[in-house]
C-alpha cells in the first residue's frame, strides 16, 4: 500500500466525520474514536467489535459487529421475517437508495445440519435447522434487472445489526438508457446465437457490474443467454452476455487476473498409494 | 498457504461433450491473483486438457507432483460437475466432471474415488464450483468418506432446473474474501470464514431453487459446527477427526 502514516492522517481529517456520520445514519454503529484507515478504493473506521467501510468508486458498503453469527457472542436472528425485512427497508432509506429501484426484499434462511459417522457404513443425519435469516434486497431500473445488485442484512440475536453488506452501484444514465433499447430488442425476438453442446434456457436484458469486493467498477446494459446443456445431468450452464449488436461484452472485472502458467503439463511416473 | 486451482473450459474442443465453460479459466485466474495478494504460493494452476480426472482420485493421481489435487492446502475446482435432473436419493452419487489429455477417466465419482489429506496428503480446503456435486440430500453418504483430513469443502445442490451459471464471480469473490488480504485492506474488506464466504460468493450467479453448500467435519458435534463457522483458511487448525460432519446452506 503507497499509504504513508502522514497521507493516512491527512485523510482522517478529510473523510473520518463523514464515515461516522454515515454509520451511524445506515448501520446505527455508534464508533466512538475509531481507528481510519484507507487503501486502494476503499476507506473504513473501526472499534475493536464493529467495522464500518466504504468502497469510493461505488456505493457499496461493508458493515459487521464481529459477534454477530451462529454460535457467537451476539448470536443471529431466526426469528420473524417482518423484522428482517423492516430493517432492511430501513437501512434502504439511510443509504438513500432510490425506491423505485428496490426489486423486492426478502428474506433468506441459512439453514444448517449435522451428522454422525455411527460406523464405517452407517451415518446418523439429524434435522435440519435455521441458523440465521438474512433479509436480502434485489434491484431493478425501470423494470430492467441489475443482476448483481443487493443489500444483505443479517440482524444478531436481539434484533440489532450484526452485518451489511450493500452493492448498489450507481448506473449511468447512457447505460440505463442502452438497457431499455436491448429489453425493446428481447421483446422483439432477439435470436439468441447457437452453442455447441446447448440450447437456449432464458434470454433477458439487464445491467451488469464489477462484484462487491474489487478493484474496477465496470458497469454495462447486456443481453444474458442462459443455455442448459443437452445433457441435464452435466451442471454449470453457459452463459453469454451480448451488445445490442449481438457481439460479446467483456465481463466487469473485479482483480486484475494472474497470468497463465506458461508450457505443458509433464506427464507423471506411475502413480503410487496415497 | 498453498493452494492450487484447476479451471477446464474446453469441453467439446478435447472431444468431452458440452457444453463450454469460458468463464471457468477468468475465474480461476482471478482466485490466484486474491491468492497471491494474500500471500499464499501456488502449487500448480492447470487449465483444460492439464486438468484430469486423475487429479481428484485416490489412486495416487491426487498426490502426483505435477498437479494432484491433495497436494496443496487449498484447491479450487471449476468446471462441470453433475447434477441430477429432478431432487435426488440419498445414494445418487456426486461427480467432478473434466477434459483431461491424460489421468482418465474424466468423470470422478467422488463419494467412492476421492479421499482428501490421508497419506501424505495434504488438502484442507476443497472448492467445488461445478454445480452440482455436493447435494444435499446424497451429501452425508457420499462426502464423510472422503474427509481422511480435509478440514472443509464447499460446492452446490442444485438439479437440471436450479442450477449454477457459468460465472467467473464465485471462485473470484470467495478468493477476495477468504484469502486474508494483507493490512489495512484486512479489516477494509474482512476476512471470512470459509463457511460464511462461501454462503455469500457461492450464491452469486446461480438459479432460484439451487444452494450454496458448505461442509465441515471435527472430532465431536462441537468441532464440526465450529469449523464450519469459523474456520478461516489461515487459522492452520490440526486435521479433524471425522466423527461428525456439520454443513449449511443458503439457497438461492
Amino acid at each position: 500500500m503507497p499509504e504513508d502514516e502522514n497521507s493516512q492522517s491527512d485523510l482522517y481529517r478529510i473523510v473520518s466525520a463523514e464515515l461516522i456520520k454515515a454509520a451511524s445514519a445506515i448501520t446505527g454503529f455508534k464508533l466512538k474514536k475509531p481507528q481510519f484507515a484507507s487503501a486502494a478504493n476503499v476507506s473504513g473506521i473501526r472499534t475493536v467489535e464493529l467495522i464500518f467501510s466504504q468502497r469510493h468508486d461505488s456505493r457499496t458498503i461493508f458493515a459487521s459487529d464481529n459477534s454477530y453469527g451462529h454460535g457467537r457472542k451476539a448470536g443471529a436472528w431466526t426469528g420473524s421475517d417482518k423484522t428482517a425485512i423492516a430493517a432492511c427497508r430501513a437501512i434502504l432509506g439511510a443509504a438513500k437508495i432510490p425506491p423505485k429501484e428496490v426489486a423486492g426484499v426478502e428474506v433468506v434462511s441459512e439453514m444448517g445440519q449435522v451428522s454422525e459417522r455411527v460406523s464405517d457404513g452407517e451415518v446418523r443425519t439429524h434435522e435440519p435447522t435455521v441458523l440465521r435469516k438474512l433479509a436480502r434486497a434485489s434491484r431493478t431500473i425501470e423494470g430492467i434487472p441489475v443482476w448483481h445488485s443487493y443489500v444483505n442484512v443479517g440482524l444478531n440475536f436481539q434484533g440489532q445489526l450484526g452485518w451489511l453488506e450493500l452493492h448498489w452501484p450507481e448506473i449511468p444514465l447512457a447505460i440505463v438508457k442502452e438497457g431499455d433499447v436491448l429489453r425493446a430488442l428481447v421483446k422483439r425476438g432477439f435470436k439468441a446465437p447457437d452453442l455447441p453442446g446447448a440450447r437456449v434456457e432464458a434470454v433477458e436484458a439487464g445491467f451488469i457490474h464489477s462484484p462487491a469486493i474489487g478493484f474496477f467498477m465496470d458497469i454495462g446494459a447486456a443481453i444474458r443467454i442462459i443455455y442448459s446443456g443437452q445433457q441435464p445431468s452435466v451442471g454449470r450452464k453457459p452463459l453469454l452476455y451480448l451488445d445490442r449488436h449481438g457481439n460479446p461484452v467483456t465481463l466487469p472485472r473485479d482483480i486484475e487476473p494472474a497470468k497463465p502458467a506458461a508450457g505443458g503439463r509433464p506427464t507423471p511416473h506411475p502413480p503410487s498409494a496415497g | 498457504m498453498r493452494y492450487s486451482t484447476g479451471g477446464v473450459r474446453d469441453y467439446i474442443p478435447n472431444g468431452c461433450g458440452g457444453p463450454d465453460l469460458p468463464q471457468t479459466i477468468p475465474e480461476v485466474r482471478a482466485f490466484q491473483s486474491w491468492y497471491g495478494m494474500g500471500g499464499h504460493v501456488a502449487v500448480s494452476t492447470w487449465e483444460n486438457g492439464n486438468v484430469w480426472g486423475s487429479d481428484f482420485r485416490d489412486d495416487g493421481g491426487d498426490i502426483d507432483p505435477s498437479g494432484g489435487s491433495d497436494l496443496p492446502d487449498i484447491y479450487l475446482f471449476a468446471g462441470h460437475g453433475s447434477c441430477e435432473s429432478s431432487p435426488g436419493a440419498a445414494t445418487d452419487p456426486d461427480f467432478i466432471i473434466t477434459c483431461g489429455n491424460f489421468g482418465t477417466p474424466n468423470v470422478v465419482n467422488i463419494g467412492t474415488s476421492s479421499r482428501w489429506g490421508n497419506g501424505s496428503g495434504d488438502l484442507r480446503f476443497m472448492f467445488v464450483d461445478a454445480s452440482c456435486p455436493m447435494d444435499l440430500v446424497s451429501l452425508a453418504n457420499d462426502w464423510f468418506p472422503v474427509f481422511q483430513g480435509l478440514h472443509m469443502a464447499t460446492g452446490h445442490s442444485g438439479n437440471s432446473g436450479a442450477d449454477a451459471l457459468d460465472s467467473p464471480s464465485r471462485g473470484s469473490q470467495l478468493g477476495a474474501r477468504t484469502t486474508g488480504l494483507p493490512f489495512p485492506l484486512s479489516w477494509l474488506y474482512p476476512q471470512q470464514s470459509v463457511g460464511d464466504a462461501w454462503m455469500d460468493a457461492g450464491t452469486i450467479d446461480i438459479q432460484s431453487g439451487c444452494s450454496a453448500v458448505a461442509l465441515a467435519v471435527g472430532a465431536t458435534e462441537q468441532d464440526a459446527v465450529d469449523r464450519r463457522e469459523n474456520e478461516r483458511v489461515t487459522d492452520n487448525r490440526a486435521k479433524p477427526a471425522a466423527n461428525w460432519a456439520a454443513w449449511k446452506w443458503r439457497t438461492a
